[in-house]
């Protein structure tokens, strides 16, 4: 019998979290430690988004379970501090973020077009 | 506060958190405070921290109870006694004690929907076919515990009969418990 496990489907996992789309945003840019993380989700948002670290461990802890995210090996430098663990997108995780991208770019394209005669 | 104080009370209220969550985390959080303090200062990064604990140990202690297959599982022994106390009210004669079947059924999709959010702690694939085997199991065991119970009893019906129907009554209910949460239970998205 074929052992080759089947690929989840990514539009199964929509609509994601706020804060889990945040962090698969931030990862898009590379492989990013936790603080790095949290960085790029507050400035992605314009400071809208502050996570505290629980929120973002947590997220994180739930993405990796989700197999959305996986621990890398990667450093920004060799002096980087090598108790940080970074983080980076798997593939089914590049997918369902493109695809929660689609999602919220066709609600923003549908919000445009119903609220524009208003907004004249 | 100094940032070796700050850094040894802040480790101490991770205590708040699930164990799991502070022994795979705890260094990480740690460092983030220190990170914070470094950048935005200690009033700022305890602010922040502060209100992330508030916000997020109860939560992620309720999620942990929740999301446990052991939860899970008490909950479909809840349901099966809600079942079974709501049939046989029925049949003694205590009508408004059907009022627990519906109870029952919610509750079984109140588990489901907790269920589906929970793919990071239970496998749901797995946890469906467990109780569905057992489901299946127990609906085996019926005709033997009937068949078996004619045989014991032969044509003696008196106390014997009736707790050798209540035990074939319980298994039934049982069946059909494991059957109803077996189908309702959703399979993990991976394996979906």
């Amino acid at each position: 019998m074929g052992s080759a496990e089947r690929s989840p489907d990514p539009q199964s996992f929509l609509p994601l979290p706020q804060a889990q789309f945040h962090v698969l945003v931030a990862l898009t840019a590379g492989d990013r430690h936790g603080y790095a993380i949290m960085g790029a989700v507050e400035s992605s948002s314009d400071r809208v988004v502050r996570m505290g670290p629980a929120t973002l461990y947590g997220t994180l802890k739930k993405l990796v379970a989700r197999g959305l995210v996986e621990e890398s090996d990667h450093r920004a430098s060799s002096d980087d501090d090598e108790r940080r663990r970074y983080y980076r997108l798997t593939g089914l995780g590049q997918a369902v973020c493109a695809r929660e991208a689609d999602r919220l770019a066709s609600l923003v394209r549908i919000t445009r077009t119903n609220l524009r005669p208003g907004l004249a | 506060m100094e940032t070796s104080t700050a850094v040894r009370a802040y480790r101490g209220l991770l205590v708040l958190y699930p164990r799991d969550f502070r022994d795979r985390y705890g260094d990480d959080l740690v460092q983030t405070l220190a990170d914070l303090t470094r950048d935005l200062g200690p009033r700022s990064a305890w602010r922040r921290v502060a209100l992330d604990l508030i916000v997020t140990a109860p939560r992620y202690r309720m999620e942990t109870l929740m999301e446990e297959e052991r939860t899970s599982n008490a909950m479909t022994v809840g349901i099966t006694v809600m079942a079974a106390a709501g049939i046989t009210s029925v049949l003694v004669g205590l009508y408004p004690g059907v009022l627990l079947l519906p109870l029952a059924v919610i509750l079984a999709i109140t588990q489901r929907s907790k269920l589906a959010r929970s793919f990071d702690a239970v496998d749901g694939t797995r946890l469906r076919r467990k109780r569905l085997r057992t489901a299946a199991g127990l609906v085996a065991a019926l005709p033997v515990i009937y068949l078996g119970s004619l045989h014991i009893l032969g044509d003696s019906w008196g106390t014997d009969a009736v707790v050798a129907f209540g035990v074939w009554f319980t298994v039934l209910i049982a069946a059909v418990s494991f059957g109803i949460t077996g189908i309702t239970t959703p399979k993990s998205p991976a394996s979906a």
